[in-house]
């Protein structure tokens, strides 16, 4: 279970997503997930856009030096939500004149749409959770922040409070490994006094997660009442102007990548836009 | 059988960047109805030595074997069923008190007894003895955990361990935080214990506490054992360089022979044998 918890976190390598400055990376995060979930005229259209994306993905994440096994397990994961997004396809109402039945299974006809709507949605999920992982094991979490904290620096002027947001969104990534230690530390506990977490019936599990979940609680509250207390003692006053020890800096790699992601989006985008399909328009496999 | 520790190493986080060693080859044997005490700088592998002793960790090399339970890496030889293990050893978390978190005092130290499967009633009767064994009396039993003092609270940790009755009982750093009178109830209540037959495992920076109580002391240092023996050799081991405080009674025999009076250490374990050493002394 310890292993999981890790999942996504920074890891100090050195390559070019590593240096890349964060708010090119969160600039391409967003336009990937929109090339990702950019709606196209077929089925096979749909899934050849994903797979060119998968392997870009794929390239990326193993650049960016993390595991395939991480990646399976959080996959893994998803199965009930998969299942859960099959029942509904399969209960979607279909139109029977273009839709191809599968198999009629005590009287509810089942169509091939309804697997291959499934298959497209948990695909475009995957390449989600795979570009996200990409962007949170390759930045720190405080420059995420301060990338964040630059794109909504505009709303300043409508009196939006950026400083005391970038706070709060840093100081609740600054606790996550805290309190996944506490986890790590409570459950040992917890389980040194006979609870199993892992083996046993649903109830007994989430019964067991009760034995967690209080102390976490009570414990993140200390916490949090112990550092509001430190940062006043210490003077901090949230509307204060401040400076900053990290600045973000812009190369020339942040460009390239920048403009390449932003030509492909737009490629997939005018693909969309036009319902453009090769093999329709070559007389393929036309009616998917 | 006693509990053996075999050629065993630990590291965390193999094969990622944040990979480091705990433990490098550790060989030992502890005896039932001993007292041992741990003792080393932060990171020395105190902790991780005693997490084994309940497979809350598995070893990366070697084996710990406490009884008929195996924990070793190798599947082959692991024992499956933990839980008769984690009943037998029973471990007091550091600031055991961010364990509580039942609504009464009593349903919380029962809670273990219950999980080791003990009829509620039983579980109860347990959870009172321990905790009139902690110096707890029955005007605590309906009180909530989380409306009680620091030192009361860590009574409550201690006696939901011990109301589930092992054989083998773990201390990390057990008065840590604690003001001197609960510290010396502590320390009382460790020795009675022991005396009736529990092994404890003792991990402390506190040097009094382990002269005071321990029957052996194991110094570890950058994961491997540097000492093993009898507590009052404290005396000849250079604590500074194992980052260790001198116990206080140590200090004062120290300071007595430098002003010439003829004291020898050994069988000085309080502040009782001391006096007693000096009355000798001075006949």
């Amino acid at each position: 279970m310890s292993t999981s918890f890790a999942m996504g976190r920074y890891v100090p390598y050195d390559t070019f997503i590593h240096r890349l400055d964060p708010r090119t990376k969160i600039l391409t995060l967003v336009l990937f997930m929109i090339a990702i979930f950019m709606g196209q005229a077929t089925y096979v259209m749909s899934f050849l856009v994903s797979g060119v994306i998968l392997v870009i993905a794929l390239a990326l994440y193993i650049h960016s030096r993390m595991k395939i096994k991480t990646l399976l397990k959080s996959i893994m994961t998803m199965w009930f939500m998969i299942l859960f997004l099959l029942i509904v396809y399969i209960f979607t109402p279909r139109d029977a004149s273009t839709s191809h039945l599968a198999f009629s299974l005590w009287g509810i006809d089942v169509y091939w749409e309804a697997f291959l709507d499934t298959a497209r949605i948990v695909l475009r999920l995957v390449l989600m959770v795979m570009f996200s992982l990409i962007l949170t094991a390759t930045t720190r979490p405080l420059d995420l922040t301060d990338a964040l904290e630059w794109y909504v620096y505009p709303l300043k002027f409508i009196g939006f409070p950026t400083h005391i947001f970038a706070m709060m969104l840093s100081l609740a990534l600054r606790f996550i490994p805290t309190i996944m230690d506490d986890v790590s530390r409570i459950m040992k506990a917890q389980t040194s006094r006979g609870v199993d977490y892992s083996h046993g019936s649903i109830v007994s599990k989430i019964k067991a997660m009760v034995s967690l979940i209080v102390p976490l609680f009570v414990q993140a509250l200390v916490r949090s009442d112990e550092l509001a207390n430190a940062m006043e003692s210490r003077g901090y006053d949230p509307n204060a102007k401040r400076t900053r020890y990290r600045k973000l800096s812009f190369h020339l790699g942040d460009l390239f990548s920048a403009v390449a992601v932003a030509a492909f989006a737009a490629l997939v985008m005018y693909i969309s836009i036009s319902g453009f399909d090769p093999f329709l328009a070559w007389g393929g496999i036309a009616t998917w | 059988m006693p509990i053996a520790y075999r050629n065993v190493s630990f590291v965390y986080s193999a094969g990622s960047p944040f990979e480091s060693a705990a433990l490098r080859g550790i060989d030992c044997a502890i005896e039932p109805g001993s007292f041992l005490a741990l003792v080393g700088r932060t990171g020395s592998g105190k902790s991780t030595m005693v997490q084994l002793l309940n497979a809350l960790l598995v070893p990366t090399e070697g084996e710990v074997v406490v009884d008929e339970y195996v924990n070793s890496p190798d599947k082959k030889r692991r024992t499956k069923k933990l839980k008769g293990l984690r009943k037998k050893v029973g471990y007091v978390f550091q600031f055991p008190e961010y364990q509580l978190f039942l609504d009464t005092v009593e349903k919380d130290v029962a809670y273990g007894p219950k999980n080791f499967g003990a009829t509620p009633e039983e579980a109860l009767k347990k959870a009172h003895e321990a905790l009139g064994k902690v110096g707890l009396d029955s005007s605590f039993y309906e009180r909530s955990p989380f409306a009680l003092s620091g030192g009361e609270k860590r009574k409550v940790a201690m006696a939901g361990i011990l109301a589930m009755e092992p054989d083998v009982l773990v201390l990390d750093e057990p008065t840590a935080g604690l003001d001197p009178e609960a510290s010396r109830e502590m320390i009382a209540l460790f020795k009675e214990i022991n005396a009736q037959g529990t092994t404890i495992v003792l991990v402390s920076h506190d040097m009094d506490l382990v002269l005071e109580c321990a029957t052996r002391l194991i110094v570890l240092e950058n994961g491997k054992i540097v000492k093993d023996g009898d507590p009052s050799s404290l005396f000849e081991v250079d604590l500074e360089s194992y980052a260790l405080e001198e116990p206080k009674v140590f200090a004062f025999v120290d300071a007595l022979r430098k002003l010439g009076m003829s004291i020898s250490p050994d069988g000085i374990s309080n502040v009782e044998t001391l006096a007693e050493k000096i009355k000798e002394a001075k006949k």
